[in-house]
């Protein structure tokens, strides 16, 4: 089909929904007083949510740090896991600054960069609080351990310690999107509800080579 | 919103919903999902209305926000029993329904531009809307050159799946 017969095609279209569509005035006008469920905020409702959750769990984190320093192992434990979560909310206050940045009137490839950018260091996020999962383990040592534990449960507790250090540097690194055509890789991230994040890095790398393209 | 802006944003609507309902239907296949994205459009648009500024042209605006809603409406999961407006009736309605008889060429047509990626199909709509290739470029944020490529790109993907069907 030729080009010119396309686009009469397509005027003709045009002209059929200009004649059946009806705008409904009355619902248009009632946006103002109707809450109405917005897609695009949704994403910043969960981040908002994040915050609060991030925030009351780092709390309690911090007041139980302030109230076990006696116990130096269970407070450098949880302090450190909670400086994770201090990260982790610090991410999410930044993405919702992002959020506040981004113009739906912007160009398509650099609103969409943007919005897929944020949810794509989602991912960014989860990995470097993988890496708290070895104080997890620690958290239960104290002084009498310590000093009476012996040699036999402190080789156990140690080489559990090490593995979890291990696997959680070895999937910091390898749960990438460079890796993502790994079919573990690709499970791992979807089974902890990162199947839009992997959605979003797949749409970031669409944008870049679509930009490039040409 | 003042009621002159409120006039003129439904003025806005009332000239561009042919647009706007083509946008829905390119990035929704359900009925339903066709007139909450439409829903969708039209409250970002009126949102984004007051912010509107004359450094760039409506159409150009309004064609951003509305692939930018679309698009990202496209990217979302729908989620089950997902409901999206407490409203009793729907924002646009047919008077009668457009023809789409699966064996009209128009139907082909969309149902190519619907296979295509969001952002060729962002910006096949945008062509067969017969706008310049220097406001697709704004619209899109790309180079006019990029996007002389890639619309030759798509037509001669249009042609070719036409003339399969047609040989």
């Amino acid at each position: 089909m030729e080009e010119s017969k396309i686009k009469q095609l397509w005027q003709e279209y045009d002209l059929k929904l200009e004649k059946s569509l009806q705008l409904n005035y009355k619902i248009i006008r009632e946006m103002q007083t109707k809450k109405i469920e917005d897609h695009i905020n949704s994403f910043r409702r969960n981040q908002v949510l994040g915050v609060v959750a991030g925030i009351l769990f780092t709390v309690s984190l911090g007041f139980l740090v302030i109230n076990s320093l006696n116990n130096i192992y269970f407070a450098i434990s949880i302090g450190l896991i909670a400086l994770f979560n201090i990260f982790a909310v610090a991410s999410y206050l930044r993405h919702l600054i992002m959020l506040e940045r981004i113009s739906i009137a912007d160009t398509i490839t650099g609103t969409q960069e943007k919005l897929a950018a944020i949810q794509s260091s989602l991912n960014m996020v989860g990995r470097i609080m993988i890496l708290q999962t070895p104080f997890w383990c620690t958290f239960w040592y104290n002084q009498q351990l310590v000093d009476h534990g012996g040699a036999t449960f402190w080789a156990i507790n140690l080489t559990v310690l090490a593995l979890f250090t291990i696997l959680s540097v070895y999937l910091f690194n390898t749960l990438t999107y460079k890796n993502i055509h790994r079919k573990w890789v690709r499970s791992f991230v979807e089974s902890f509800g990162g199947k839009k994040i992997i959605k979003a890095m797949e749409f970031l790398k669409e944008i870049e080579e679509y930009k490039m393209e040409g | 919103m003042s009621n002159q802006q409120e006039g003129i944003f439904l003025t806005i609507i009332e000239q561009n919903k042919g647009i706007i309902y083509k946008i829905a239907n390119s990035f929704k296949k359900d009925e339903n999902d066709k007139k909450d994205l439409v829903q969708e459009i039209i409250f970002q648009l009126w949102r984004a209305f007051p912010s509107f500024d004359d450094r760039s042209k409506l159409s150009t605006w309004m064609y951003r926000v509305a692939l930018n809603v679309g698009i990202s409406s496209y990217r979302k999961e729908k989620k089950k029993n997902d409901v999206i407006v407490p409203l009793s009736e729907t924002m646009m309605d047919f008077s009668e329904e457009p023809e789409t008889s699966p064996e009209t060429q128009l139907s082909l047509l969309q149902q190519f531009i619907n296979e295509l990626k969001e952002l060729d199909r962002a910006l096949m709509l945008l062509y067969l809307e017969e706008k310049s290739g220097k406001e697709i470029a704004e619209i899109l944020g790309l180079s006019e050159a990029n996007v002389r490529t890639k619309t030759n790109r798509i037509k001669e993907q249009l042609k070719q799946k036409f003339s399969k069907i047609n040989a």
